[in-house]
């Protein structure tokens, strides 16, 4: 995890300074260095062409959210101010992935392709055929592409070039992850796979009673995930031998984040669970008003989360007990991000919210 | 579209003059007046009537447990209110103006979609009804779930779901799969009527196709995860048709799935032939054509078998008598008359008196069930009887001696109890009262004991029924059998030491005995059917058992002869005490914490709607059309507003504006309303005629019956009228006034009418209001027949005539389609008219399916016609007959159109003219 963190602070140094080379991190799940406390203010709200697709990007100082309109906006995390507009070809399909200042955006349809798209200079470079509508992954050079029909391909993140493909044939519903050298696929059916980075061959192998529903969460020594059947599961990192299994109550809706120890799990039965990583003890459960369907933001022991019953509400991490909550004005369906030290969540009524200290 | 059209039909209902004769069309009659209320929960808007408060606390308790259970299962959370309404009796159900369709018996709830209004009655159960309300709710979140995903990508069209999957994931998640769900796949497959995904058209709509939807769903689940549901709305927007979307989903194509999922139901399925038959093979069929069910044996004086039971051959349910080896004999006429608009065949039986002389059935009549006592041989009514207290009425069961008649009573709460009525003084005696669904008695030959099916055991919680005796001494409950599976329809032997059920103790619903012993109860079984054995009853000798077999998605009367002797071994258990209170629910009156608020009525928008055209005559026209009514739809407004900008008018001139207001919450329906209209009207058969009218109208329609209702309208206006078509200009107050009785028992098929018969008679006329001077005063009558040949042919007979007479007669025109066939449209016309058409009506095609490059379309009818026509119209003396004899077809489209093409040759009757006149419409027969 140590490891990770400076290679994060690293290319945020390098980006923010210089310009960073394509493709050094996956700045969408770097946490925040400082995390403001709650109580949180208001610091700003935008209206966005339709709702929101997937979770805000980080763009540190800049705050990037994707519509359903296929708008990808760009705003200051800390004044709101709109600095550009990019609107692509409708048919996008999934969540974009920021790496640098390359966004890329998988479409469907006839001419179903992933998208490369320089945000500096509002130009594509270059596009890869097929229905990618996962988010992708990157590390180096090699960028991971993964279909929802089982196809998951590594090509040259600067030039679109193939590395290495590999047909799964079975059904993935959420993207995989990286720990290591290793590809994390969880698929539709419950089978968990580790594929060698440097040419995708299956390392090991294990299977859950029912499909992989959260994404993978990668820590130090465990990968968890959740499933169909609302189980949150650990798995050794390295084997994949399973280390613990917990049920709670609900379908895990979103991606799972974790501080101090405790992973926070949104679910569809309006709830939101917190659980001791390392032994999979439920420490608490939080009620909402609403299905939980994005994921949380965690930062210095607080989770940040979001439900269908229009309230943002920040979660003590120890204990669950609610420490502020905000009410927006509407839905909140997508996950939450952190960008800088700016918390940023949409709502359904394609309002994007941005909250910190003032 | 032309200008004048666009409004026409709202216009109509604001125009007293010409749209004075209502149309056919059977009657929604609210019988019964309500006190509504409304009880708010944290997701829902319970409305009900006080007498079913408490059924509305369950029912609240029941949703917004469900509530939770779906949105879990969706992964979604509906942000609205979702209004409720709850009806303690079908009967009261039916009543209901949410919707303005006719409600059959076969509809146990609703989910509306303008308003997201869910409807349903208790039919007594009140696991069936939780059931149902979940089933209803599963349709809440399906439109609600794709309709969100739909708006947040921008997606303005809606996409629904196959019908198949809607029904399907409805039943899948509100109950388990049951036994009446493997006996229709079952039976499908082994009668080759199984539909394959890519074929659901051919049952579409049907009970079949609910189940076969439900068994996709749990192949489903078990292939995919049970998350493939939730997945697959997430994914609705991103493709058009829903194979698009599965194939995105799961990542198979539905065809793969669909040879899978047959498969899997050979397998389950074929094997169960090994060790039982289908009904027709192991009893002896005892009925023919159609729907026959419910026998009961009507005991004579020699050993001969006789038997009443319902039928429906020819789309109205009967009561037949067969006696031994001749043909039926139809002794109840049902549903078209008043008396019996309704004879239950599902949910009742028929009882005959020991001395087989006197028959008692429940039929539905003027808003409530009575109790019909009749005369087998002279087939006519001995007495009724029906009690203020009891709404629904069923399985009715003579005491030995005949002076007593115990049945199931359901009251305005809705709650189905066990009573036992006096032939003679009509005294009524209740022997159970709670919530518990008490049903299907049977009086014991020694008249000490009531055998009958109730859910009042654990397993009853569930939805499941067992076998019960109530000894009329002390009134002590004893339970027959502690399984955990449905016993249902006792029937006693005449030595009263055996009682013959149904049972689907295996998983078939067959046939075995009870042995009565002193504490204990032995039971074995009779049969083993394949697809299921309902309702036995002993032969009057006691030496074999008729029953209802299910076979080839249908149901025949079947004799089992003898008594097999080595049936399998007697099960004896002890006969208990049955437990007082086996299972409760929560939303008890006292527990129920929901606030209670009066029912205030508030209006909300139906439809609102706005529409430009354009026409050569009067210039561009542009409007709105708004439609307002309350949750329950007893009150209603329609306005339209419209303006004809054409150079020959100005602003003001050309605006078109209309209010009118339905009060429908009572037997008496009435309407008023304001108007100012500048525009061309015509009713159905009339002239058109240019005329600016402004003024009011009084309506009022009194419903006798779902058949028969008596209707007339004042209205008092301004008219500037053009009459064209013979050079004059009139105006002045005009005071008009009609009155209408028209009666329709018809049967439908889905081109139209096939039997029975509807008329309309009506009187009007029109005054000047200054001068008294009449304007017309007009008689109008018309009768038709329809008379059936076989089971889908039938000869149709239309007599129409009118006569209007004053200073300004109305003018009446025939020619076309609807009319006089083989005569241009409105070609002739006149201030007398008179019509006669004949028509045999005949099937062409069962099912024409048409496959186009989108996708098949499915003509369910397509049938043939013969016509012969004559009708003529005249001003001063009638001079001529003019005739047409032709050929037709007839195309059903979706239930909604049907396509007309009519080739005819005129005639003056001496002589046929050489030239074929060829006309085309959409609608209905008449």
């Amino acid at each position: 995890m140590k490891t990770r963190q400076i290679v994060c602070a690293l290319c945020a140094f390098c980006w923010i300074f210089s310009g960073c080379g394509r493709g050094l991190f996956y700045a969408t799940e770097a946490p925040p260095k400082i995390v403001p406390e709650p109580p949180l203010s208001l610091l700003w709200e935008r209206k966005l062409d339709a709702a929101p697709m997937g979770k805000a990007l980080n763009a540190a100082p800049l705050v990037m959210q994707m519509s359903t309109g296929a708008s990808l906006y760009a705003f200051d995390a800390y004044s709101g101010k709109r600095l550009g507009k990019k609107t692509f070809d409708r048919g996008i399909c999934g969540s974009p992935a920021l790496v640098g200042d390359i966004v890329l955006v998988g479409s469907e349809g006839k001419e179903a392709s992933l998208l490369a798209w320089d945000r500096r200079s509002k130009k594509p470079i270059w596009q890869q055929e097929g229905a990618f509508c996962l988010p992708p992954v990157v590390r180096g050079d090699t960028l991971i592409v993964t279909s929802e029909r089982g196809l998951v391909r590594a090509v040259n993140f600067a030039t679109g070039s193939l590395f290495w493909e590999r047909d799964l044939e079975v059904l993935i519903r959420v993207a995989p992850v990286l720990r290591g050298s290793s590809l994390i696929v969880g698929d539709g059916r419950g089978g968990i796979r580790g594929l060698r980075l440097a040419d995708g061959q299956e390392t090991w192998r294990d299977s859950v009673d029912s499909g992989v529903r959260a994404r993978p969460l990668v820590g130090s020594e465990h990968i968890w995930l959740g499933t169909a059947a609302g189980q949150i599961i650990a798995l050794d990192g390295a084997t994949g031998v399973l280390q613990w299994q917990v049920d709670i109550g609900g379908l895990p809706t979103g991606e799972m984040a974790s501080t101090e120890g405790v992973l926070g799990v949104g679910t569809a039965d309006r709830s939101v669970y917190g659980i001791e990583a390392s032994t999979g003890t439920v420490r608490w459960v939080f009620k909402t008003e609403g299905v939980v369907r994005g994921g949380p933001a965690a930062g210095a022991g607080v989770f940040y989360i979001g439900s269908s019953d229009g309230h943002l509400y920040a979660l003590d991490a120890s204990s669950g007990d609610l420490l502020w909550k905000f009410r927006l004005d509407g839905p909140v369906l997508e996950g939450i991000s952190w960008v800088g030290e700016t918390l940023v969540v949409a709502t359904e009524k394609k309002i994007l919210y941005a909250f910190g200290r003032r | 579209m032309n200008a004048p059209k666009v409004f026409l039909f709202l216009l109509l209902l604001a125009a007293p003059l010409h749209a004075q004769f209502g149309g056919f069309g059977k009657n929604k009659v609210n019988f019964a007046e309500f006190s509504w209320q409304k009880m708010e929960t944290p997701h829902f808007d319970v409305f009900f009537f006080e007498e079913e408060r408490e059924l509305a606390s369950y029912a609240a308790h029941m949703a917004e447990g469900q509530y939770l259970d779906l949105e879990q299962k969706f992964a979604h959370t509906v942000q609205r209110r979702i209004p409720l309404i709850v009806y303690s009796s079908h009967i009261y159900f039916e009543q209901t103006n949410i919707i303005p369709n006719l409600l059959p018996e076969g509809v146990a709830g609703f989910t509306e979609y303008l308003k997201g209004r869910v409807a349903l009655p208790l039919s007594g159960s009140l696991p069936d009804f939780e059931r149902v309300l979940h089933h209803e709710l599963v349709h809440v979140f399906t439109f609600d779930r794709i309709a969100r995903v739909l708006e947040r990508h921008g997606i303005h069209d809606f996409r629904p779901a196959p019908l198949w999957f809607t029904e399907g994931l409805a039943e899948y998640w509100s109950s388990e799969w049951s036994t009446f769900g493997d006996m229709i796949l079952r039976d499908a497959l082994f009668s080759r009527r199984l539909a394959s995904i890519a074929q659901m058209h051919f049952i579409y709509g049907t009970f079949q196709m609910y189940k076969e939807g439900e068994s996709i769903c749990h192949f489903m689940a078990a292939r995919y995860g049970e998350d493939v549901f939730e997945q697959l709305f997430q994914n609705w927007w991103r493709a058009e048709a829903f194979r698009d979307v599965f194939l995105l989903t799961t990542g198979e194509t539905l065809a793969e799935f669909d040879e899978a999922w047959l498969y899997s139901l050979r397998k389950r399925y074929l094997p169960d032939i090994a060790g039982s038959d289908l009904p027709s093979q192991m009893a002896h069929v005892r009925t023919g054509e159609g729907f026959n069910i419910k026998p009961t044996i009507v005991p004579g004086k020699n050993d001969s078998l006789m038997f009443v039971y319902f039928t429906n051959s020819q789309g109205y349910t009967q009561i037949a008598l067969q006696r031994e080896d001749k043909a039926p004999e139809i002794i109840v006429a049902g549903e078209r008359l008043p008396a019996f608009e309704s004879l239950h065949p599902l949910s009742t039986t028929i009882a005959v008196a020991s001395d087989g002389k006197m028959l008692a059935f429940s039929a539905k009549s003027r808003g409530r069930d009575r109790l019909y006592i009749w005369d087998v041989e002279e087939k006519r009514e001995l007495s009724v009887l029906n009690y203020d207290e009891i709404v629904a009425i069923s399985s009715p069961s003579f005491s030995p001696d005949g002076r007593r008649i115990a049945f199931s009573g359901a009251g305005q709460s809705g709650f189905v109890d066990l009573y036992i009525a006096d032939l003679e003084s009509g005294q009524l005696e209740r022997l159970t009262r709670d919530v518990y669904h008490d049903r299907q008695p049977c009086w014991s030959p020694d008249g000490q004991m009531i055998a009958f099916s109730s859910d009042r055991f654990a397993g009853g919680r569930q939805g499941r029924y067992s076998l019960f005796l109530y000894e009329l001494d002390g009134g002590r409950i004893r339970h027959l059998d502690q399984g955990d599976h449905n016993d249902q329809s006792p029937s006693f032997s005449p030595d009263g030491r055996s009682i013959v059920f149904s049972s689907d103790r295996d998983s078939t619903f067959n046939l075995y005995v009870a042995e009565l012993g002193e504490e204990r109860v032995g039971t074995r079984r009779l049969t083993r059917v394949l697809t299921g054995a309902f309702d036995p009853v002993w032969r009057a000798d006691g030496n074999g058992v008729l029953f209802s077999g299910f076979e080839a998605g249908g149901f025949q009367v079947l004799e089992l002869d003898g008594l097999p002797t080595d049936s399998t071994a007697v099960s004896w258990y002890p006969l208990v005490e049955a437990e007082s209170e086996p299972w409760q629910l929560a939303g008890d009156r006292k527990e129920s914490l929901f606030a209670l608020r009066p029912y205030r009525g508030d209006m909300s928008l139906d439809i609102a709607q706005s529409q430009i055209s354009q026409d050569p005559q009067f210039g561009t026209s542009g409007g709105i059309q708004l439609a307002l009514s309350d949750v329950l739809g007893n009150e209603q407004y329609t306005f339209v507003l419209s303006h004809i900008a054409g150079s020959q008018t100005g602003f003001f001139d050309g605006l078109n504006i209309a209010l009118s207001r339905y009060h429908l919450g009572q037997q008496l329906n009435w309407s008023w309303g304001f108007f100012r209209l500048n525009d061309r009207f015509s009713s159905t058969f009339g002239r058109f005629v240019r005329e600016k009218r402004t003024g009011g109208f009084v309506g009022v329609s009194y419903p006798f019956s779902r058949h028969d209702r008596l209707e007339t309208r004042l209205s008092l206006r301004h008219a500037e009228i053009d009459r064209q078509f013979e050079g004059r200009r009139l105006s002045g107050w005009l005071a008009n006034n009609f009155i209408n009785y028209t009666h329709d028992s018809s049967l439908w098929l889905p081109t139209g009418p096939i039997e029975g018969h509807r008329f309309s008679v009506g009187l009007g006329q029109t005054v000047d209001f200054k001068s008294s001077r009449r304007f017309n005063t007009t008689l109008f009558g018309d009768y038709r027949h329809y008379t059936r040949l076989s089971q889908r042919t039938s000869w149709a007979m239309r007599y129409m005539g009118r006569y209007s007479m004053g200073d300004v007669p109305e003018y009446f025109s025939l020619g076309g389609s609807w009319t006089l066939r083989g005569y241009p449209w409105r070609s002739l016309w006149g201030s007398k008219m008179v019509l006669i058409n004949g028509e045999l009506r005949f099937p062409l095609v069962d099912r024409l399916v048409i496959g186009f490059p989108f996708g098949a379309i499915d003509f369910s009818a397509f049938r043939g016609a013969l016509f012969a026509d004559a009708g003529n119209a005249w001003n001063r003396s009638f001079d001529q007959w003019r005739g047409a004899l032709g050929a037709g077809m007839r195309l059903a489209l979706g239930g909604v159109f049907v396509f007309r093409l009519d080739a005819a040759r005129r005639t003056d009757f001496k002589q046929i003219g050489d030239e074929t006149h060829w006309d085309f419409f959409f609608g209905w027969d008449f």
